[in-house]
């Protein structure tokens, strides 16, 4: 298998948003879900469309055009679904963001970390 | 119930969208619909990026670079001819032609961005080189307003203009804008899966793709070695047409073979030269049949190349080398001249066919090399 291209932190959070949002993965409903993940920062949906082209050039995405709705004004969405180097390229960068968390949590402390947690866990509400 | 867009507004921002992504932008916008301020606020900050997107999708830089060359190259051509080299050195001449070829390139790219993928026909590249040209006059009509020193002269934007669009016409019919690049997507929604089988089968895709970029990377250069041809014949034409002027008979003679032998291979070369990647959405089986449709296609046109490209271009080759003996046929010396360049001509459309005949042979070799390599693969 040919190693994947590098990803960008934006990148690593629309491929998250795919991950997450399974068949349900088209421009407004990843933006909401990049939206969720890039927390306080405004995201515009421009920037996931140019994100989801280079993605798809890159061999990470492939996508698809699903039937026509009528709350959409009877236009097809463009669906989403991660290929098998996507999902090699997420994988490395969630080990990666691993590695800095627990340098991190190492140097500052477990309790520290143990803050961090808590806050994550009101936020997301889990 | 859901409040929903202005049609009015709703078909300008439709406009301003590239149709490849016309129909999911639309989509996305008017299922976001709240208020009309926020529905333009939206399609104001999405556009540009949309379309930046399209540009950088659909822009090869190679043929983008191709077609500023030839360009400009046509315009500095006529300025030579018409009023010399005073005209670049002592006004601005390089700076001032420079502006009717940023014009018609902006253009150029531009038409490859709002391209229909589905929309094809012939004259497409014409027309979207006839709209290159028409932007770089365009420009020439808002400069001699606002700063009429810059403006480029008439008749050079004439004459460099038709030559541009010429030589913009072969560049597009030989390298068509990949206007259908991955933005066609799967017929329908597949999850991707793991395991080793999967595993087994995306590695024999991936070669195959590779294969497939690879060969048409090939034949692109191949046909830039064509196109040498292409614009030999193009530039006796040009002379061809001055000829006309000088004699009637002979001079319209060459030129109309010139001509008709220049447009034709073009258009062979755009029918039969074009090679495609495999798109990324395809699976396997598509991906070998696409790329054994392509490697069948090229092997057909390079074994018939002496009646879509040698040979016209010989008959052109020769209708110009013996333009001043048929003008002047008292004198016989003029035979002795012209024949080197007429054996030349006939020992380079021999080479041209020999080589073609040997690659064609080549490309059955990878043909039959797909057999076994499907049954491996497709079994």
């Amino acid at each position: 298998m040919p190693k994947p291209d590098s990803i960008g932190h934006f990148e690593q959070l629309v491929l998250t948003a795919i991950l997450a949002l399974r068949e349900d993965a088209y421009g407004v409903t990843i933006h909401g879900k990049v939206g969720e993940l890039a927390r306080p920062k405004e995201i515009s949906l421009g920037a996931i469309y140019v994100t989801l082209d280079r993605l798809e050039d890159k061999g990470l995405v492939a996508s698809w055009l699903s039937d026509p709705t009528p709350e959409r004004g009877g236009r097809a969405k463009r669906c989403y679904r991660l290929e098998a180097v996507g999902e090699r390229a997420l994988q490395e960068s969630a080990v990666t963001a691993k590695r800095i968390w627990d340098t991190i949590a190492e140097v500052w402390g477990k309790e520290w970390a143990k803050q961090w947690g808590k806050r994550w866990s009101k936020e997301t509400g889990s | 119930m859901k409040p929903s867009p202005p049609k009015v507004l709703e078909f300008v921002v439709g406009l301003l969208i590239p149709p490849a992504c016309r129909q999911e932008v639309l989509g996305d916008l008017c299922e976001r619909y709240l208020s009309r301020r926020q529905y333009m606020l939206d399609a104001m900050g999405t556009l540009p990026l949309v379309v930046g997107s399209r540009v950088r999708r659909t822009t090869d830089l190679q043929v983008f670079l191709m077609q500023g060359f030839a360009v400009y190259i046509s315009f500095l051509g006529a300025a030579c001819q018409l009023l010399g080299a005073p005209f670049l050195h002592e006004h601005s001449g390089f700076l001032r032609l420079a502006i009717p070829t940023a014009a018609a390139l902006l253009a150029l790219m531009l038409a490859d961005a709002y391209a229909n993928p589905e929309k094809r026909w012939p004259l497409k590249p014409i027309v979207e080189a006839a709209f290159g040209v028409a932007s770089a006059f365009l420009s020439q009509g808002v400069l001699s307003v606002v700063r009429g020193e810059l403006a480029v002269p008439a008749g050079i934007m004439i004459s460099g203009g038709g030559m541009s669009m010429l030589l913009v016409s072969a560049l597009r019919l030989i390298f068509p804008a990949a206007a259908n690049r991955p933005q066609e997507g799967l017929p329908n929604a597949r999850l991707s899966t793991r395991g080793p089988i999967v595993e087994e089968v995306k590695m024999s895709l991936i070669e195959i793709r590779e294969k497939s970029q690879k060969f048409e990377k090939t034949v692109r250069w191949s046909n830039l070695k064509l196109l040498v041809g292409i614009l030999v014949v193009s530039s006796m034409a040009f002379f061809g047409m001055r000829a006309m002027m000088a004699d009637p008979v002979i001079g319209r003679f060459v030129g109309g073979v010139a001509i008709t032998a220049a447009s034709y291979v073009i258009y062979q070369l755009y029918r039969r030269g074009s090679a495609r990647a495999v798109p990324r959405d395809a699976n396997l089986e598509t991906s070998i049949e696409l790329y054994r449709a392509q490697l069948e296609r090229r092997r057909n046109a390079l074994r018939g190349i002496w009646t879509w490209y040698a040979g016209p271009i010989l008959v052109a080759l020769m209708a110009f080398g013996m333009q001043a003996p048929l003008a002047n046929p008292d004198q016989l010396d003029l035979w002795l001249k012209v024949a080197p360049f007429v054996v030349l001509s006939i020992v380079w459309s021999g080479l041209m066919a020999y080589q073609s005949r040997r690659a064609a042979s080549n490309l059955q070799r990878e043909i039959d090399s797909l057999g076994p390599w499907e049954k491996q693969h497709l079994s």
